[in-house]
């Protein structure tokens, strides 16, 4: 479609982004609203407000919802009038949310349940912590205990006409369209500069995956390096990966504060991930000491270019950066930026790219654990009725997890970031690093008054109820003697072999090189919540790898018995 | 009156006294006159001597030299090279020599985590200079240490090849990574050994691999298996065919490199009790001596080799 430049006019104080062409009408209504607003507590409130606005209106065909961590949008596309009808009938809903959610939240489970969790839901957290642009790679526990009141209330701040972007491509609507929304105000975006990471540990969904993630200015230029990153590191990979045994991508995502998140990530599908690992890590390197070729940067140039073109006139971004409060230029002068981007420009941000570098893996190698955290406290001792040398140690300011072989996971209650009740007396303290610490009174000896003084030390406000567990859901304790079965090498093997062979199923990803993705992922929606379920099948991995180490004979020897030569210790006397 | 075993790796290279007086003395343009003297092998024996520095004291200095080095020129290829080295070194000494079981875990995440601060070193050396054999040669190491596996340690041992075919050190370092206690086999090992072996020009030092093969196998059986193992057929056969190839070979030279090579043979010779071709290489070293093999056959290097050297001398005699 060749568009006209987009204009900016009003409708009911809401701006309206307009590019005219053929072909049916599509809009969108785009709100600063979305995960990153939210608290561990309201987890899930925005995206249950859009399904129950999209409920209304199920008669519009080809529309949907869709949210980034810090824009939810509801766009259509059809006549001239069903577009018209659509957009108003978003605005009667939001003013009109339902006093009954029930249906609601069985979708949203539905759709949690169904959904696959990706790399960058993981790194989410690793980044934010359990806030902010972290929530998006958390489970929505706000869908339990939401009521319809707090509902409205969210609506109310959230989706105005004050913190609302229209755009619409096509012929013109009819006119006496009207937005009628609530009065509101332009919220900004969550601060995420303090953010860094790494927090937790990197939990990839599936396959073992190493991880680049950066930041740097938003802006086309970056967009670009991205570009020359994920053909650079393609490029590399491919030299020590069998064909379809790896897939590489590179993803530019602006966060709405002037800033973008540059990632680049290899995912290994079958086989051993190290020769993958040390290319990925070389020709990031590379990247970083020499200066970057010419042609490389054309190459990725001319992609964004017929990319730009494509996307018509860029009004769901534009709409993004509006919301975001960093407007950015129309398209013709975009286009003659991005033509404009020197192979020093990209030079530059690849040589200041380890200035807020997270690297990620899912083994452990050639990247190293993430810090440790809080240091562990003395205290009651409560013993693991699973393991003997597992337990839960408790003073009066935190809570410290032991298991054998793994580090120590300690939560203070002050600087909790969430505390999930279950009426089963069952808790999990998520602390600030992210990490965790359950506290199920059926697996451990702890005594009736632990559970009410946890309770009472971490601050109300980290408070998240959530409804009563299925029966089969409330841990019960393996005889200790079983632990052997529960972690053992046999029991591990047939999971990873079952994981293997869903993976294989669902591996007929092209490997090529893809575009660079663009700031809104309008249809490509990001609710997320299924992250916890394969935290379970990586710990247990991660189990048996770390016991086949200590296990392993491990001398080192060489020219000299001088390290790196160094011997095992004297075996034979002469 | 037999010469005392002499370790030092300067006795035998004089390049090394050079290295460790310019290093003194922090004089970095001497240091790099020496480095783009040398060929390979030089250079990765004056890597070997950058690890061999563990005093208080010294040990800073080192790092200050080598940094600051880094810091006039990030694209130096011996302050990168020398520094990694160094480093990883440091990193072994750490982890001690003992075998995994012995290691406590907090030594083991120190451990890997020196390593990896080497590695970023090296991952810097490398990507300014791809055909730095010596940088590549201590990642191959590095792969072994934090056990990536062993098609990651290949890929490191692969770029160095491409560089220099036969450089030593490298086949060394990627050797350890094929022995079964590391990630290969026996099968591996050996295979490797030979083949390297006979890729090497007739008398190169290439040939130390397949006696070191066998000393690593000899050492992992029991006592009673372990001497009827080297004095197979087949083994001697094997040990003596590496022996024609290098250090019997009239091509055979001392170029740097060859003290170990002939410290070897000395003691694979002495495990078969061939006291007459033990006694011809001890003859050849007069004091000089490496740590390996004494290492694996005795519990003091110099009470071994002067042991053995002994028990050479008398058998030959006879």
């Amino acid at each position: 479609m060749r568009a006209m430049p987009a204009r900016l006019m009003e409708i009911d104080g809401v701006p309206l982004l307009r590019a005219t062409g053929p072909g049916p009408a599509r809009a969108g209504l785009a709100f600063r609203a979305g995960r990153a607003d939210e608290t561990p507590a309201t987890a899930g409130v925005t995206h249950l407000i859009e399904h129950l606005v999209l409920r209304r209106l199920r008669a519009a065909p080809g529309s949907c919802g869709g949210g980034a961590p810090v824009l939810t949008t509801f766009a259509t596309q059809g006549t001239a009038t069903e577009v018209s009808a659509f957009l108003t009938g978003v605005c009667a809903a939001l003013a009109d949310l339902p006093s009954t959610l029930d249906d609601a939240r069985a979708e949203l489970r539905a759709e949690a349940a169904a959904r696959t969790p990706t790399v960058f839901d993981s790194l989410a957290v690793v980044r934010h912590g359990v806030h902010h642009h972290g929530l998006a790679g958390m489970p929505e526990w706000g869908l339990h205990t939401l009521t319809a009141d707090d509902v409205r209330a969210w609506a109310a701040e959230y989706f105005t006409g004050q913190n609302a972007v229209l755009w619409v491509t096509g012929p013109e609507l009819p006119s006496g369209l009207r937005l009628a929304l609530p009065p509101g105000v332009r919220k900004p975006v969550p601060d995420a500069t303090t953010e860094t990471g790494p927090f937790g540990e990197f939990r990839p969904p599936a396959h073992d995956t190493i991880v680049r993630d950066e930041v740097q200015p938003a802006g086309i230029v970056t967009a670009v390096y991205a570009g020359v990153l994920e053909r650079a590191v393609f490029h590399a990979t491919g030299r020590v990966a069998g064909d379809g045994a790896h897939r590489v991508e590179a993803r530019y995502r602006p966060r709405g504060d002037g800033l973008a998140a540059v990632t680049v990530l290899a995912e290994v599908f079958a086989g051993n991930p190290g020769p993958v690992a040390g290319e990925f890590l070389d020709a990031l390197a590379e990247l970083r000491a020499h200066p970057i070729r010419e042609e490389h940067v054309a190459a990725v140039v001319a992609e964004t270019d017929r990319t730009l073109l494509r996307s018509g006139a860029r009004l769901p971004e534009q709409a993004f950066a509006l919301l975001t409060g960093h407007p950015e230029p129309p398209l013709a002068e975009l286009r003659a930026r991005l033509r404009a981007v020197t192979a020093d420009e990209v030079g530059t941000l690849a040589a200041s790219s380890q200035a807020a570098e997270l690297l990620l893996t899912s083994w452990n190698g050639l990247i190293g654990p993430s810090p440790a955290g809080a240091a562990p406290v003395a205290g009651r001792r409560f013993r693991s009725l699973e393991n003997r040398r597992a337990a839960l140690t408790m003073d009066k300011t935190a809570i410290t997890r032991t298991w054998p072989r793994s580090r120590p996971v300690t939560v203070p209650f002050a600087s909790a970031a969430v505390l999930l009740k279950w009426p089963d007396g069952g808790r999990r303290l998520i602390g600030p690093d992210a990490r965790h610490v359950d506290v199920e009174p059926t697996l451990h000896e702890t005594a009736p008054d632990v559970v009410p003084a946890i309770d009472a030390a971490v601050p109300a406000d980290r408070h998240v109820p959530l409804p009563a567990r299925e029966a089969d859901a409330i841990p019960i304790p393996r005889p200790r003697g079983e632990q052997a079965v529960r972690y053992g090498g046999a029991g591990a093997l047939l999971m990873g072999l079952i994981a293997w062979v869903l993976a294989w199923g669902s591996m007929t990803l092209a490997i090529t090189p893809g575009a660079t993705s663009w700031p809104v992922t309008l249809f490509g929606m990001s609710w997320l919540s299924g992250f916890w379920g394969a935290v379970r099948l990586r710990s247990v991995r991660n189990t048996v790898v770390a016991h086949r180490r200590m296990t392993r004979a491990h001398s080192a020897s060489g020219r000299r018995s001088a390290p790196p030569g160094s011997p095992p210790l004297p075996a034979k006397a002469p | 009156m037999l010469p005392v075993p002499d370790f030092d790796a300067a006795t035998a290279y004089p390049e090394v006294g050079v290295l460790r007086a310019a290093l003194a003395a922090g004089d970095w343009p001497a240091v790099r006159r020496l480095w783009d003297s040398l060929d390979w092998a030089g250079r990765g024996e004056l890597a070997h001597a950058a690890g061999d520095v563990e005093r208080p004291g010294e040990t800073e200095h080192l790092v200050t030299v080598l940094r600051a080095a880094l810091q006039a020129d990030a694209a130096d290829p011996a302050a990168g090279a020398l520094l990694g080295r160094h480093l990883i070194a440091a990193a072994w000494r750490i982890r001690s020599g003992a075998r995994a079981q012995y290691v406590s875990g907090d030594r083991f995440a120190r451990f890997h985590a020196e390593l990896r601060r080497a590695e970023e070193v090296l991952i810097e050396a490398t990507a300014r200079n791809p055909g730095n054999v010596t940088a590549w040669q201590a990642r191959v190491t590095i792969a072994r240490g934090l056990q990536v596996g062993l098609a990651e340690a290949r890929r490191r041992y692969d770029k160095a090849a491409r560089i220099d075919p036969h450089h030593l050190d490298t086949e060394l370092s990627y050797q350890q990574m094929v022995c079964p206690k590391w990630d290969g086999s026996w099968e591996l090992l050996h295979a490797f050994s030979r083949e390297r072996m006979l890729a090497a020009p007739e008398g190169a030092l290439n040939a130390v691999l397949v006696p070191v093969a066998h000393l690593e196998h000899w050492l992992e059986l029991s006592e009673e298996e372990d001497t009827a193992y080297l004095r197979s057929k087949a083994v001697r056969d094997e040990i003596y065919e590496a022996a024609h190839r290098s250090v019997w070979h009239p091509a055979f030279r001392r170029t740097i490199g060859w003290v170990y090579v002939t410290n070897v043979f000395a003691g694979i010779f002495s495990l078969l009790e061939d006291q007459r071709a033990a006694a011809g290489q001890f003859a050849a070293l007069g004091p000089l001596a490496s740590r390996f093999p004494w290492s694996y056959i005795g519990r003091d290097e110099g009470e071994t080799f002067m042991w053995r050297r002994s028990m050479a001398i008398n058998g030959a005699a006879k």
